[in-house]
Formats: C-alpha cells, structure tokens, sequence
C-alpha cells in the first residue's frame, strides 16, 4: 500500500512539475530563512552558556537612577569591593578583571590594545580552553601574562609562545588615585599560557589578561592603598561564582547590608545600587554596551520568521488544493475499491509530508550555505551544529512536521471527504468550500505582502531618518585624535598642516560624550543635573553650527573660559542647547541670553550664559536629545577634531602621525575618521533593517511564487470556461480582464487588513525612538499599488496565454 | 442475494428536489446478469450507485447479502463495498500516475492482500484481459478499448460476488465494446453476478434479464424473467 502511495506521489510530483517546484521551493526558501532565524535567536538567548557552570557565575553591576534621568545600568564596580565580598561571603569565588588601554609591542608589531588586569583566581570562575601552557598559576606571578590564540597569533605568529617576552606600555592616566598621570612606563610580560579565542555569543571581553598582582597594575595599586572615603573608581568587573542559586539569592539579599557594614571604608556612591546579575542575562539585559542584544530584535525576527513560515504554508495549502480537483478520479476509484477515509487521509498527508520532506532537505543544504554569509554581516560563529547539537535537529524535525500537518491537513481532509458518488459523476468538482478557503488563503497571502512593503518602507525611512539626523553635524572629513593633549604646541602645529582645514578640542567625541553630569541652577534657584561638557573655542563652529541666540564661545571675551583655579570670582560663560534653555524654566532661547546661571551648588558663583545652540544629535536616535551645558575648560579637553582636506588627506594624515610622534609621545597615535563611528553608532539600526529587508525580501519572493502558482492552477480551472465565453465571442481583452479582476479584488481586501494592522505594529515600533518620522499615507498607499502591480504582472503573461488559446483547444480541455 | 424494497432516492439542491428512484422494487439472484436501460436522466446511475454502495438511499430498505445496507455509515458501506463489489464504468477512471498493473492493483491494496499473491492475481486478471504484456504501461498510452479492458480486470482482480459496469461500452466503438461485453460475459458465466447499464439494445440482449426505467421507476415488465436469452448466453 505504501509503494503505491509512494509511487502516486512521486509520479504527481513529475508530472506536476510546476506546481511541485513551486510549493518545494518556496517552502525550501521559507525553512531555510526560519532556519536562519532560528539560529540566530538561539545565538542571542545562549549567550555566555558556553562556559561550563555559567549559572553560578554572576557579575556585580551597579544601577544608578539619577533624578530626572532614565536608569542607567553599569557592569562594572568599584575595585576595591572584592577584598570585602571576599571576606563577608566567602562561599563565594570573587575575581576582577580591569580592562585598561595600552601599548603592546613584540618586535615590530606595535599597537594600541584593550588588556584586562584580572586576579589570578579568574580561571577558579571561567574554565576557559587551554591552547598552550597552564592556567592554574597562570597569573600568580607579578608580570606574567595569558593570551587569546589571536594575540598570541598576532603578536608572536604562533599559538605556543609560552615563556616568551611582552612588551607593555601604560601608566599615562588610568585613573586610580595614586597613578602617576606623567610618567609612562615600559614593562615586559612573560606569556604563561595561551587559551581559545572565546565565540562571538559573549559579553566577555578577553585579549591579553595580565596579573593584577603587577605592581603596576590598577588592581594591586587599590589593593595595596584602598582609596577609602577618599575617592573612588568603577572600572572594575567583579565576577563571583557561588556554588548554587541559594548563595546567589544569599548575597544579593545581603548586599545593602554589606554596604552599611563597610561604610566607613567606602566612598559614598549615593544614586548607586549594586546589582547582581547572572553572566547567561547580560546580553539582553539593559547596560552600556552598545552592542548589547535587544529582546525588541528577536521579537521582530521571530514574528518575520512565522509570517515567513506562514507565506510558504500558504503556498502550500494552495497548491496542494488547487490540484485536487485534478485528483478526484483517484480518489473516488480509491473509495469504490475500499478504501476508508483514514487511508486517503493518510496518503495525502504522507504525500504533502514527501514535500516537506523534500523541502527540508534542500533548506538545510540552503542554510549551511548562506550561514557564512549572516555570520559576517552580524559579526558572530554561529555554528549551525547539525551533527553535534540535538535539539537543533529536533527544532529541525519539529518544525517540518508541523508545517507538514498543518500544510497536509487541509487538503488531505478534504480531498478525502469526496463522496465517490459525485466524483464518478464526472463532472468538474469543487472541494467543498474549497474556493472560499483559497479566496481567503489569497487574500491573506496579499495581506502578508503589502504588511511586508509597509514595515519595510517604515524602517527604511526611519533609519534614513536617524542616519541624516546624525548629520546634521557636519562630520565630513573630520578625524578624532583621541587621548590628546589639547593645551601643548602638538594642536596648533596641526592646525598648521597643509590639508588642515580646522581643529578645535573637546572633551569627549562629540558623538556619544561620555555623560558627565554637573548641578545647574535654573530659573527658579533649584539645581538640576545636566549634562556638562568642556569644549574649547571654535568647537560648535567647526560642526557647522550657528548660536540660535546670542554668541559661542571666544577669545575675544577672556571671561567665557571657566579658571582654572577654584577659587576664583568667576566659573566662566555657559552656551546651552535648546533642552537645556526649557529644562531650567527659560520661555525662549533669546530670553535666556545674557541671564546668569550657575554650575557650583556649593557657593553659587555665577556663569553667564551667552548663547543657544540648536539641539543636534549626540547619540543614537532612540534616546531624546538631552539637556546640555557647553563650558570651556582647556584641562579636561582630550579630544581635538581635525578636519581634513578631501584631495590632500593621505600627506595631511601622514603629518599628523609625524608631528605626533615628534611631540615626544610613548603612545601610537589613535584616531579614527568621525563618520565611521557615525556609522558604527548606526550599525545596529542599518543592520537591523537590512536583516529585515532581506527576510522581507524572502517573504515576497515567496508570495510572489505563490501567486504564480496561484494563476496558473485557476487559469487552468477555468479553461473550460473560458472556451465557452470564447465561443460565445469574448475577445482577448474580455479574458485578461476575467482573469486579472480575480486578483484584484483580493488586493483590495487585503489593504483592509494589512494597514490597520501595519499602522498599528509600525507606530509601536517608532515610538522606540525619540525622534522619528510620521506615518504618512504613502508609506501605505505605494504598497498597495505594488502589490496590485506584482499581481498584474504575474497574472498577466498566465492570463495571456490562457487568452490566447483557441476556444476548439480550452473546450477539449478535458 | 441483492433486494430494493421501496426504495426512493431525492437529490435535494437549494431551490429543486429530485426525485431520482421513486419506490423502487427489485430482487437479484445469485450469478444473474442484469441489464438495466432508460432514457438518459431516468435513475440508471443513480440505482446502480446504490446497488454498489457508494450512495445511500433517501428511504426504503436495501437487502445486501443479507444485511440492510440503507441506513449505513459511510464506514460500514466502505466495509461491504470492499467485501465483495466492482466497478466498470463508462469513462475507465483509471489513475493517471499509475501504470496499468498498479492501478489493477488499486483493487487489492485496502483489501488486505499479501503483495506476493497481489503480483500473482494482478497477472492472472491482465492476462485474462489480454494485456498481460502492456502491464508497464501508463493509461494514457492506451487506446480507449485497452483502457476500459483494463478497468475491467480492476473489477475482477479482487473476486467480487458483484461487478457493477455503468455504460461500460458507451466510449467505446463496437468492435471494442464487444470484446469488453465478451469478457464481462465470461466474468458472469464463472459465477459473478453482474449489473450492467447500457443504452444498447444488442448488449441487453445479452443479459438475463432486463429492467427499464423511466424517471425513477421500474417499469412493470422488470421484474419478469426473459428466459429465453439465457438459452442464448454464452
Ligand atoms: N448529485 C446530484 N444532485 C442533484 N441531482 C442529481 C444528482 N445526480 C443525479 N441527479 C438527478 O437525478 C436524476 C437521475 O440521474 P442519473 O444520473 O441516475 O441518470 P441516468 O439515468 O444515469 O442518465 P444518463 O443515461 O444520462 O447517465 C437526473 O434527473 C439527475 O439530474
Ligand atoms: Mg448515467
């Protein structure tokens, strides 16, 4: 009985060529993009579970909920908590791991580069894969140093340089109290061991892990000098690792505790709350990190991912039903000659199951060869693990038999349900309310498509919206040079260079500016806390920005810079951004010039503020413009802005790097041209649509497939009928436009569901950001146009040829 | 072994009913051959779907060897359908993805029988047929006499008490149905009972016995036997 279902089967498949290849492929092409979703989804949910007992381990993080300010979420700690939590819990494993940046140099390979200071202890929590050498002891030893397999590749050309000497250049500024902000220092480390690159699914950072216990180290200096109520740092990453969820739960509910108990050896943190957070729950949790995972992407994905599974189904539903009636014979001389219900069931469901089959077999040859692909573009190893990963089989197996049986089922119902009677009858058949599920099908394949277009055309439009935005800041041609003196000779010699067009310093990009909040009075004498930020003269002028109100920062006027002595009668003239003027209760920008302000709660002393700057975007489009407070103060200035001469970039480039060097500086110069970290602040949003477009993308095509199919099988219908209206005189045109307003009529259907629904889902989506652009109706009228135009012309050529046919041919059809 | 008592049949659609059987009365023997003939829309198909199960009457009782089939589930009919009846009908019905040894062997598959003798029986019912050598063949390559010779030795291979032909020869030219009529004849004369629809008046003939219709009823002379053509038969 099998064989002969198989043969069946098989035989329809060959001779339904069309048909076949249409309902295979678009559901080989649905699977393979639900498959590649799919991974990445897990890619996203499994990261940091890599490493062996990722459940015991957790990273102390603090919360800081600044009045007036959204939450903010840091990773990282003061360093000098481990000794303490070491103390109190001591059924916990305590680490740190203090990233710091330096000069590292081997021979000729010099170069700046991220390091982690860490405690030997570190390898006690993370089990990380030997290449060469030892762990334990790796890092006891004051100047020893482990490595990534890619450092030690880098730097040595082998992965088994055990024993064998690093240079390291550091000490300019870390920071901790006690580190000399002069002095740089070159220290030679001895490579220990060497681990495995870690995978992309981490929000670890690990390179070039060298002991804490170095002197020189920022952990040993905290260690050895605890700063006390004195100062503090939070650069630290704490880990611990317990060895259960009671301990855990144990420790975050004895922290406050703790903190009250060491008071009075710790500085007062008054907005900050520390936060113990499970290592498997960073990457979607929120933090700093921007290129942390967002649930909002997944959800997105995953609903691509079922609307995509949905298009392919339907095809399939289509298609499968479409070509019943072709099966009616069989199926009636299947029931005069005994078969029950169950049986027809039965091979129908195994004959859309064969599809299936079929589909998903080429789906997984089709994922594995575009997993390289997805990898690059998103930057990870996603590994599709078919031979190794279980459940990703199972999701695989359980995925194509649902689609099977809910693809299956339909038809297979029924088909079956033929009352052999009316088939034998032979007269053309219609399922029973066949024509009405598949109207339905149409329309909610057409719904599907404009749904597509509309969210498409949205973030198309938005992203290009946040991407001009961000440009509003004229950022052609600048490179940053960062960690730079901005009050010696080396700015102006710059300014000087042929091809140098401009220069001016700031402290902090700025794109992103570190958040450095100062206490401002506003208009009613109440301090409120801003954004601050030091610029020096010239800076919103070279970003091509013009006072709304009053006047920028000048020379002319020696009282706009804040002294650097604090005792002084003065701090200096202030510019605010439009935020900043309604923040502290101004009605206008030109209503605030010339008003006093004032940046020092302590003794009031008055800053004038002499001019409004426009709001421009500092940051990502998701968050508001903040309120902000331009000041100059030449000693916190670290960043200069060069901008170039397009045509003589190379030579001015070429100079800049030469005048650094002759200024005498131990470190390589970094810089990095403005718009690519534009672009880099973007890269999640570009990615994130071009992800979508991509998948939208597969959809439509799918749809499309589907609505080839979809005319073909009903031209074919109606053939018959057509041969009639032929007879009977209708022209060419009359059939086309039979065919074509067969089509239309779902399309306009299917705009009654697609927008509202698409408005609503769309909006939700903008309201993500703080500035975006409006719903407009073109967004939703150009795809409804599409559709109707996709529709015309993959009816047209079917309806074409069935047009064409004369009518002696279309009545003996049958 | 088959008898009808009063038994009606009405096709209701939304805005007509019809009244295909009107109080039909008919008893069939054992190994008879019945020849049934009525003007075009007069029931013939109709009574001969009941008679084969794949139709239930509107009311009255339908005795089928034994049991009274009128009442049944699709499932219990499909059970005595399998049973023990066979179908010829006028447009072949053969299944186009089958070649012509499956769809003989179509007939066996939901009877249950072993696929070694299956092969055997399919052989056997071609061979009797005369095609046992266009066994690989698929219908379409077959002329229209091939194709319902083949529909026949579908009704035989499974060993039916009934076959039931519905204008078995009515695509056919007569040098083609003739030869279908022989071999059906032959099926009889070895002891199956056989039910025939025809329009011709020389394949009625044939039969016997021979019941007209006229809109859904017997006529009165059905029910009368016609011995002398079974002098005749074969
Ligand atoms: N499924 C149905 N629905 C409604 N009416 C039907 C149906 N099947 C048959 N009829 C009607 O029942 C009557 C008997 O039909 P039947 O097919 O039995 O005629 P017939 O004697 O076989 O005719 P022919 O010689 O043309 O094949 C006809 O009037 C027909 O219109
Ligand atoms: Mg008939």
């Amino acid at each position: 009985m099998f064989r002969n279902y198989l043969i069946t089967a098989l035989r329809n498949l060959v001779r339904n060529r069309l048909y076949a290849s249409i309902s295979i492929c678009g559901l080989a092409i649905g699977l393979a993009a639900v498959f590649l979703i799919a991974l990445f989804v897990r890619d996203d949910l499994s990261y940091d579970r890599f490493f062996p007992d990722y459940r015991n381990i957790y990273l102390l993080g603090m919360e800081a909920s600044l009045p007036g300010r959204a939450r903010l979420y840091r990773d990282s700690t003061p360093a000098e908590l481990a000794p303490l939590l070491r103390a109190d819990f001591p059924s916990a494993v305590v680490a740190r791991i203090w990233p710091q940046s330096v000069v590292v140099r081997h021979g000729d390979i010099e170069n700046n580069e991220r390091v982690q200071w860490a405690d030997a202890n570190i390898f006690d929590i993370f089990k990380f894969k030997v290449v060469a050498g030892t762990l334990a002891n790796a890092l006891t030893e004051p100047n020893s140093v482990v490595l990534t397999r890619e450092m030690a590749r880098k730097y040595f050309g082998t992965a088994d340089p055990i024993g064998e000497a690093l240079e390291l250049g550091f000490g300019a500024d870390d920071g901790t109290p006690g580190s000399d902000r002069k002095a740089f220092k070159k220290r030679l480390f001895s490579v220990t061991a060497v681990i495995e690159d870690l995978p992309s699914d981490t929000e670890m950072e690990v390179d070039i892990l060298l002991a804490g216990v170095t002197a020189d180290s920022p952990i040993a200096r905290i260690d050895a000098n605890p700063p006390g109520q004195d100062g503090f740092t939070i650069d630290s990453l704490t880990y611990l690792k317990v060895p259960g969820s009671a301990t855990a739960r144990e420790i975050r509910n004895g922290l406050p505790a703790f903190l009250k108990r060491h008071k009075s050896r710790l500085f007062a943190l008054p907005y900050l709350t520390p936060l113990l957070r499970p290592i498997a729950s960073l990457h979607l949790a929120p933090g700093v990190a921007p290129s942390r995972g967002h649930i909002q992407t997944i959800y997105a994905m995953v609903a691509l991912g079922a609307l995509i599974l949905l298009a392919a189904g339907i095809n399939f539903v289509n298609l499968m039903t479409a070509r019943a009636t072709r099966r009616a014979v069989e199926v009636g001389v299947r029931k005069t000659n005994g078969a029950a219900r169950r049986h027809l069931i039965a091979q129908f469901m195994g004959e859309a199951m064969v599809y299936v089959a079929i589909a998903v077999a080429i789906a997984t040859v089709l994922a594995w060869v575009l997993l390289p692909s997805l990898n690059s573009f998103l930057d990870r190893t996603i590994e599709l693990g078919l031979l190794t990963d279980i459940r990703s089989v199972g999701f695989l197996l359980g995925i194509s038999v649902l689609v099977g049986v809910l693809a299956g089922a339909y038809p297979a119902l029924a088909l079956s349900a033929f009352h052999p009677a009316t088939v034998l009858r032979a007269v053309t058949l219609q399922l029973s309310g066949a024509s009405l599920v598949r109207q339905c099908l149409v329309v909610l394949q057409f719904a599907l498509l404009i749904g597509l277009l509309i969210a498409t055309g949205v973030v198309y439009r938005q992203t290009h919206f946040a991407l001009t935005e961000a440009r509003r800041l004229d950022t052609d041609q600048v490179i940053l040079v960062t960690d730079a003196p901005c009050r010696g000779a080396f700015k102006d010699e710059v300014a000087d260079i042929p091809g140098v067009r401009g220069v001016a310093c700031s402290s902090g990009s700025p794109l992103g500016m570190a958040v450095s909040l100062g206490q401002v009075k506003a208009v009613d004498g109440s301090y409120i806390s801003l954004d601050t930020h030091s610029v020096g003269y010239g800076f919103l002028e070279f970003y091509g920005l013009k006072p709304l109100a009053g006047r920028f920062f000048s020379k002319d006027h020696p009282g706009d810079a804040m002294p650097e002595d604090p005792q002084a009668s003065t701090r200096g003239a202030v510019v605010l951004n439009e935020a900043a003027v309604r923040r502290l209760g101004f009605t206008s920008a030109a209503q605030a010039i010339g008003k006093s302000t004032s940046l020092d709660p302590q003794k009031g002393v008055a800053s004038e503020i002499i001019g409004v700057v426009p709001d421009f975007a500092l940051d990502a489009v998701q968050k508001a413009v903040p309120p902000i407070v331009y000041f100059v103060y030449p000693g916190l200035q670290d960043i200069i802005s060069v901008r170039i001469d397009g045509d003589r970039a190379p030579e001015a480039l070429a100079a800049i790097d030469r005048l650094w060097t002759q200024a005498g500086s131990p470190r390589p110069i970094t810089r990095s041209f403005l718009d690519q970290r534009v672009t880099a602040l973007y890269a999640d949003i570009v990615r994130q649509e071009t992800l979508l477009a991509v998948f939208s993308g597969v959809a439509l095509s799918i749809a499309i497939l589907g609505l080839i199919g979809m005319s073909a099988s009903m031209s074919e219908l109606r053939t018959k009928e057509i041969g009639v209206r032929k007879a009977m005189g209708a022209s060419r045109g009359d059939v086309v436009r039979l065919l074509l307003w067969q089509f239309a009529r779902p399309v306009v259907l299917a705009n009654l569901i697609a927008w509202p629904i698409g408005y609503c889902l769309m909006q939700q989506w903008l309201n993500g950001f703080a500035r975006h652009i409006a719903l407009g109706p073109w967004l939703f009228l150009t795809p409804s146009v599409a559709a109707i135009v996709i529709a015309t012309v993959t009816v047209w050529r079917q309806a074409l040829v069935v047009a064409n046919t004369r009518a002696v041919t279309a009545l003996r059809y049958e | 072994m088959l008898k009808l008592e009063h038994l009606t049949k009405i096709y209701r659609t939304t805005d007509v009913e019809t009244l295909a059987l009107d109080d039909v009365c008919l008893t069939i023997k054992r190994g008879e051959f019945l020849a049934i003939m009525g003007p075009s829309g007069c029931g013939k198909s109709t009574l001969l779907n009941i008679l084969g199960l794949v139709d239930s009457p509107t009311s009255g009782a339908y005795w089928f060897l034994g049991t009274d089939v009128a009442r049944c589930s699709e499932d219990e009919l499909t059970l005595h359908r399998r049973a023990g009846v066979g179908f010829v009908f006028q447009s072949f019905n053969l299944i186009d993805d089958l070649n012509v040894e499956e769809n003989v062997e179509v007939a066996l598959i939901y009877r249950h029988v072993p696929s070694d003798e299956r092969r055997r029986r399919v052989a056997a019912a071609l061979d009797k047929v005369g095609l046992a050598h266009r066994a690989r063949h698929m219908p379409q390559q077959l002329s229209g006499g091939q194709q319902q010779r083949v529909a026949v030795a579908r009704a035989l291979v499974s060993a039916p008490k009934i076959i039931l032909a519905d204008e078995p020869t009515g695509n056919l030219d007569t040098a083609n149905g003739d030869a279908v009529m022989d071999m059906l004849r032959g099926i009889n004369a070895s002891g199956t009972t056989l039910i025939m629809v025809t329009h011709s008046e020389s394949y009625a003939a044939r039969a016997d016995r021979v019941v007209r219709m006229l809109d859904g009823h017997l006529m009165d002379d059905a029910s009368e036997e016609i011995p002398a053509t079974h002098a005749i038969g074969l």
